[in-house]
């Protein structure tokens, strides 16, 4: 029959708009009530993500498979050209290659001098992202891999050139990534040219900031950051990105050697914890 | 253009039918975490979550289990996008509730109304997020980017309501057919 | 059935008046939304991103401060902070175990800030750790993630390269307090000047707030820099302090308690002025312990009381000059006139001592001056009498403050009748008069303005302002007070022979830089009563007196002494005799400045450096 006009009608359509009022008032009231940063949150969104994992991993594929393909036929037309660039390339590396050589055994030589511990190896997981958070809220990643694999909280996550974040959170079979350029993200950086200590922080938008920079440092411009390892968890050497200098003198934005958009293929680096050698004191060295 | 008139379907026996605007729904909410790189969006945030919203609102047939469905969905959206948790809860069901206000008006409205209403209340929603970011959250988006997302948003309304119109319909008809044998 | 059509008929026909109203609210929302959109947009994206901008306040650099050839005395530099907000802290123990372990925080600071959070409001930011180490800086950086409500943050620090050696001069800065706040108004940044040069410039050296608009969220997060309008940063003071001899100063008067100043007697600009025991200002600028300040407070030398311009003494000797004016301008005595020192001289009914038990013999003015001979002014103190006395004294600027230019100058004593009858309601006794003219009894003077008086007895009769900042001589002119340049004259040569002549009370502290020397008068300044049984068995020695009951030494004197430039006052409490130990300090810091004299001066510059390496060519 006719729905719409009976009486019981009239009290039903009140109803449901009662209870999508309670709802909506229960939307604003968990929006309200529960800390964002609530570690309890933490814990249900990696569980959730471990839950819809195989899920979106499967639903990922077929996106991901077209894009490599359109990447690869795309790439096709210049397969000549890029076999020469590849060539010219390897040439060049082959004598980079016996130049560290050579500083490697230095390095041990030196390393045995002041006997210091042998540096741990960096051993590179390869996982592959399943989800891209960026969202005006957060900049993470989910990746396909956690405690089964010995991914845990704090290491150091990189992409095909350099850096791109840090395992924030790890659960049975993913992981949560927090990119560079995340809100919530900083990282102990050093810029190698000057040798200027400082802090890439995430903006929630592409480019970060380099922050806490000396009162009298002397930064270059197109100058290569590398992570520093000061303060743990992150090794020491990881390339970040390049500075960019404000012309206008504000803040200096950094271009990171990874577009952290779209990423499929990440690595995360696992090693003992490198401490960064004792005798460097930055703010010693530095200005003073 | 022809008034989209959709029946009540809940009358008629369209079996799981009614089930499919949630797995649109829910569909997006997986499909937006794909690493998948929108370039060509900008920092337009789509929210093509709002059509099956709108499209179950403005059913003639009721449920009780639609506002539970959508926000449970908004719950499901704010823990896997990382948004606070109650974000996306709260504009769905806002959504919901301002869209459900207009159901007798749309009822046999046509489309280009029932687009022109989708629009006015994506802004509307649109809006409340983009407050409740100013208010809750790490938010680094211009208001005229929640403007101009709002409007791309319903240029794909059609695109996504008419078929789910034409299912619905479609399947309708089926099942009174098959009545009717 | 037909009721229930017409029902819902009539019903769709309300539905669609409600419908129609809805839809041309409707319309007209978007017709205005677009308009907004459109026309409007502009305007109004502005007016919603004035509701989150954040306008802040931006501390200017503090102005610098250096000494006359631009030696930086107070610099800045940037300190490491990390800050914690109360409200955005989600686990109170779990967040302040981490923070102990990466900032080495004790058990008692760990109270102390639980204490703060309780009390304190939840929105308001509590520093946790100050001047913080760059790996526990970054280690805290690293784990901001999992530590909601910590904030690293950066301030200001001002850091005193000279250290000690200018302490009272520079002062130090320390964090403002609600009384800065009501005696200044509004303070930008997190310190003030709290003594010294610091405190009496502040409002030179700090400057003008900058603005900057940041687009912030709720949470107080910088989004996005809008606009900064830099502020102007304080600005830098050049001080008259020549580093150089300041150190030589602080050098020469370590180990004893007292101080001393050394300043130009045409323009008032003090070249250096110490006082011992000193601290360390930057110790100072980062907070010191409040037992460490108590201890220093209580403690018997003083190290943080600037005995330059708070330490007041009896003359003593150096007095004798002024009670010798007195008498020339009066015209009650020639300065021919001798008279005999038998080492004692009677008045009525007591004795009054010469410092020379066996007595000076016949002694005229110059003679008297030259070997401070005590009963010479004693007797000329009666001849003048103490109203001339203290007239004199107040000529030469004692017994009020010399308007320097630092906060909590002292004014010194010059007794009167007046006075006397202010302070201890009875009479002025002829005895008080006598003592009064060898500088001792209720006389107290201020290391400072014995060099401004030692400096009108040089430069003609001036009486300048001391002042600290360089080439400013020019904003209080000299003042001449009157005394008659032939009288001067004979006190200078009294002066000249009490340095330069065999039986001077500083002879062995004489000097000769070129053909120039020094002039000048010691001081011996008893702090205890002698017994008249300790006098017949013979006074008791410095040394094997207590500290505190030993003489204090003092000089005054001045160089060149044919054209005087420079004068220098030196005070050392308990030191013992003021020709023993008082006046060889004076000629070692005369000839250092006579000897950077002989190369060519640098002048008073601020560009830091340049000066220094003067071009030993040019002259000036």
């Amino acid at each position: 029959m006719a729905k719409i006009g009976g009486g019981v009608s009239e009290t039903r359509f009140v109803s449901t708009t009662g209870i999508a009022l309670l709802c909506v008032l229960v939307g604003v009231l968990l929006l309200f009530s529960l800390p964002r940063d609530d570690p309890r949150v933490t814990q249900i969104r990696q569980a959730a993500f471990d839950v819809f994992m195989p899920i979106m991993d499967t639903l990922g594929r077929p996106f991901v498979a077209l894009r490599e393909t359109t990447l690869e036929v795309s790439e096709l037309g210049g397969l000549r050209d890029e076999n020469h660039r590849l060539l010219a390339e390897n040439q060049a590396l082959r004598l980079k290659i016996n130049e560290m050589t050579q500083s490697q055994f230095l390095m041990q030589q030196y390393r045995a001098l002041l006997d210091l511990p042998p540096e741990p190896g960096l051993e590179l997981l390869p996982v592959r992202v399943v989800a891209d958070l960026s969202s005006p809220f957060v900049k993470t990643l989910v990746a396909k891999g956690g405690e089964n694999i010995g991914i845990e909280a704090g290491l150091a996550v990189i992409g095909t050139n350099g850096l791109i974040g840090r395992v924030i959170s790890s659960g049975q079979q993913s992981s949560r990534i927090l990119l560079l350029t995340d809100f919530n993200s900083n990282i102990p950086v050093v810029a190698l040219a000057s040798d200027v200590h400082a802090i890439l922080a995430g903006r929630n938008n592409a480019s970060p900031e380099l922050q806490f920079i000396p009162r009298k440092a002397e930064l270059k411009d197109g100058d290569l950051l590398v992570t520093s390892g000061r303060g743990g968890r992150i090794p020491i050497g990881l390339p970040v990105g390049l500075l960019r200098l404000d012309a206008d003198g504000g803040v200096p934005k950094v271009e990171l050697l990874d577009d952290v958009k779209g990423l499929i293929h990440v690595r995360v680096v696992k090693s003992a914890q490198i401490e960064a050698p004792p005798d460097i004191d930055p703010s010693a060295r530095k200005g003073r | 253009m022809t008034p989209l008139r959709r029946p009540d379907v809940s009358a008629a026996d369209g079996g799981s039918l009614w089930l499919v605007p949630y797995a649109v729904l829910a569909g997006f909410i997986l499909l937006d975490g794909l690493p998948i790189d929108y370039q060509w969006l900008g920092r337009i945030e789509l929210g093509l979550y709002f059509v099956p919203i709108f499209f179950i609102a403005i059913s003639p047939s009721e449920r009780d289990f639609a506002p539970f469905g959508i926000i449970l969905l908004g719950l499901v959206n704010d823990v896997l996008s990382e948004a606070p948790i109650g974000y996306w809860t709260f504009l769905f069901g806002l959504f919901y509730l301002l869209a459900m206000g207009q159901r007798s008006l749309l009822q046999e409205a046509r489309l280009g109304a029932i687009w022109a209403n989708f629009l006015v209340l994506c802004v509307a929603t649109y809006l409340a997020g983009y407050f409740i970011g100013l208010l809750r959250a790490d938010m680094a988006i211009g208001l005229g980017v929640y403007f101009s997302s709002a409007f791309v948003t319903s240029l794909f309304f059609p695109l996504l309501y008419i078929p789910l119109a034409w299912l619905e319909t479609g399947a309708l008809s089926a099942s009174l057919l098959r009545r009717d044998e | 059935m037909a009721l229930f059509e017409n029902e819902a008929g009539l019903f769709s026909r309300r539905l669609f008046v409600l419908g129609a109203t809805q839809a041309s609210l409707f319309a007209l929302l978007a017709g205005r939304l677009q308009y907004l959109q459109v026309s409007q947009s502009a305007n109004y994206e502005t007016l919603a991103e004035a509701n989150r901008v954040n306008i802040s306040q931006l501390t200017p650099a503090r102005g610098l401060i250096t000494d006359r050839q631009g030696t930086l005395l107070a610099d800045n530099d940037r300190k490491l902070l990390v800050e914690l907000v109360p409200e955005q802290i989600r686990d109170l123990d779990g967040t302040l175990a981490e923070l102990q372990e990466h900032l080495g925080l004790s058990n008692g600071r760990l109270r102390e800030l639980r204490r703060k959070i309780k009390r304190g409001p939840s929105f308001k930011a509590i520093t946790v750790a100050e001047d913080v180490d760059w790996d526990a800086f970054a280690a805290i950086n690293l784990r901001l993630p999992f530590l909601p409500g910590v904030a690293p943050r950066t301030g200001e620090k001002r850091i005193y390269p000279e250290g000690e050696t200018l302490a009272h001069v520079v002062g130090y800065v320390g964090d403002k307090t609600a009384a800065d706040l009501r005696r200044m108004g509004r303070i930008v940044g997190d310190t003030v000047g709290r003594s010294g040069v610091e405190r009496e410039f502040e409002r030179d050296l700090r400057g003008t707030a900058g603005v900057r608009h940041v687009e912030v969220n709720a949470r107080g997060r910088n989004v996005r820099e809008l606009e900064t309008t830099p502020g102007k940063p304080g600005q830098n003071i050049t001080l008259s302090i020549d580093v150089a001899l300041q150190r030589k100063l602080s050098e020469r008067l370590n180990g004893h308690s007292g101080s001393a100043v050394v300043m130009d007697i045409e323009t008032g600009e003090l070249l250096a002025m110490a006082s011992v025991p000193s601290f360390d200002p930057n110790g100072f600028s980062r907070g010191v312990e409040a037992s460490t300040w108590e201890k220093m407070l209580v403690a018997e030398r003083k190290p943080l009381m600037n005995k330059a311009i708070r330490g007041q003494y009896s003359p003593g000797s150096t007095f004798k000059m002024l009670v010798a004016l007195a008498a020339l301008e009066e015209k009650l005595v020639a300065p021919e006139d001798e008279i005999n020192c038998s080492g004692v001289y009677p008045f009525s009914g007591e004795k009054f001592h010469c410092w020379r038990p066996e007595g000076h013999g016949q002694v005229n003015m110059v003679q008297a001056i030259e070997r401070s001979c005590d009963s010479y002014f004693y007797d000329l103190a009666l001849k003048v009498g103490i109203n001339r006395i203290e007239a004199m004294a107040r000529r030469f600027g004692l017994g009020a403050a010399t308007g320097i230019n630092l906060l909590g100058e002292k004014n010194g004593t010059i007794p009167g009748r007046d006075w006397k009858r202010a302070n201890y309601d009875t009479g002025w006794r002829a005895g008080e008069t006598v003592i009064t003219g060898i500088g001792q009894g209720y006389l107290l003077t201020t290391p400072l303005q014995l060099v401004v008086m030692t400096a009108a007895l040089a430069n003609g009769g001036k009486l300048v302002t001391p002042t600290l900042l360089a080439g400013q001589s020019a904003q209080a002119q000299p003042r001449p007070i009157g005394v008659a340049p032939e009288h001067l004259a004979i006190v200078q040569q009294g002066m000249y022979r009490a340095v330069n002549k065999p039986d001077g009370t500083a002879y062995a502290s004489s000097l000769l830089i070129g053909n120039q020397r020094m002039s000048g008068k010691t001081g011996t300044v008893q702090v205890r009563r002698i017994s008249l049984t300790e006098r017949e068995e013979g006074v008791i020695p410095n040394s094997e007196l207590d500290w505190h009951l030993r003489d204090h030494a003092l000089f005054v004197g001045y160089v060149p002494h044919r054209a005087p430039r420079y004068a220098i006052s030196v005070v050392i409490e308990h030191g013992g005799g003021g020709g023993q130990v008082a006046a060889p300090i004076a000629r070692d810091i005369m000839v250092d400045l006579l000897r950077s004299q002989e190369t060519p001066p640098p002048p008073a510059t601020p560009t830091p450096k340049a000066a220094a390496s003067a071009n030993p060519g040019e002259s000036s």
